[in-house]
């Protein structure tokens, strides 16, 4: 391959590479929580199994082995779900402050954004009365 | 929110979510029973949770809901996309959808954020149940939050291709709402909606030669 060849692939690299950085809302760069698309369809095909136990998953489930296998798949399940949720709402967390940071009117956002945490605080404890 | 609290949120919502199981196997178990006593086509419980589309998106739609009602960020949406990639029917997690629900067929059913579902409700294929044109505020920024689908009541019927929009729209109980209707109002319980139908024009065709005699029976 020639240098005449390779310099228009280098070219659509560039342009491409200027692209992504020149456009954040189509893009994460070295953001750490993120939740994951694929681990989230993953609980909800664990879950299946849960709720339909039998029809999906593991096979040739009994009265005896049922116990065992809901022990095991909650307890996965609990792990799993708990990353997922954490890095949501430290995903949650991160774009509040980055719209914070950007807004003229930060105090007023930062007010919202402890409101919202007030509100998930509450929800929450609130559903273990229901 | 510290880190150290969104760990012990997280913990908590786990908590609750995985607590909230056996109600959600509940209302699922009503569900299934649903799909067989709506359709004549099904022959047996087990054939609505191995094939049916209706009953897999109300599963998602179950899982998704109470996550969304523990203010979950992104995940819920994420599952119920999920379902809608697999089974083409829309059902955002913040619906609130009654017991003994049952989508048949499902292809192009859409059901928004703020609708409300009674009890023993059906809906088949190609149903919407949506928003009007979105209020905006004085900046004309949409506004969120706001009541923007419809109410059904218990044991509403709406058949295939029906749109029905707007937040104050209410659908009363026991109401049947015809195949492609549109509305936008609302409907006392007991009534039956229905739209007059185009007019049909049937003529020969004039390239199915011999056709004729075999459609003498139509």
């Amino acid at each position: 391959m020639s240098d005449g060849e390779f310099r228009p692939r280098s070219q659509v690299i560039d342009t491409l590479i200027a692209s992504i950085l020149s456009d954040e809302r189509t893009r994460h760069l070295g953001t750490t929580h993120l939740p994951e698309r694929d681990a989230i369809i993953g609980l909800v095909e664990e879950l299946k199994t849960i709720v339909f136990p039998g029809f999906f998953g593991q096979r040739e489930l009994s009265r005896q082995t049922l116990a065992g296998h809901v022990e095991s798949s909650i307890g996965g399940l609990a792990v799993e779900l708990h990353n997922q949720v954490l890095t949501a709402l430290h995903y949650a967390r991160v774009l509040m402050e980055e719209t914070s940071a950007a807004s003229s009117a930060s105090a007023s956002a930062r007010c919202t954004g402890w409101a919202l945490t007030d509100r998930l605080m509450l929800r929450t404890a609130m559903s273990y009365a229901r | 929110m510290t880190a150290s609290e969104c760990d012990r949120l997280a913990a908590e919502i786990t908590h609750a979510f995985l607590g909230r199981l056996p109600e959600v196997r509940r209302l699922l178990s009503l569900d299934v029973q649903a799909a067989l006593d709506g359709d004549p086509a099904a022959e047996h419980t087990d054939e609505t949770i191995f094939c049916y589309p209706g009953v897999m998106a109300i599963m998602v739609h179950r899982l998704a809901h109470e996550l969304y009602r523990l203010d979950v960020p992104l995940l819920p949406r994420i599952m119920s996309e999920y379902a809608h990639s697999i089974t083409g029917i829309d059902i955002h997690p913040g619906a609130e959808v009654g017991e003994s629900f049952f989508i048949d067929h499902g292809t192009g059913v859409v059901i928004g954020e703020t609708t409300v579902i009674g009890k023993h409700c059906k809906v088949y294929q190609g149903v919407t149940i949506g928003a009007k044109s979105f209020p905006k505020d004085a900046r004309g920024r949409l506004i969120r939050g706001v009541k923007r689908h419809p109410t059904l009541g218990d044991y509403v019927t709406v058949y295939a291709s029906a749109t029905i929009l707007g937040g104050d729209t209410v659908i009363g109980e026991g109401c049947v709402i015809s195949g492609g209707v549109f509305l936008t109002r609302s409907v006392p319980p007991g009534h039956i909606v229905r739209a007059i139908g185009p007019e049909l024009v049937v003529r020969t065709n004039p390239e199915a030669n011999g056709f004729e005699s075999h459609a003498s029976g139509i």
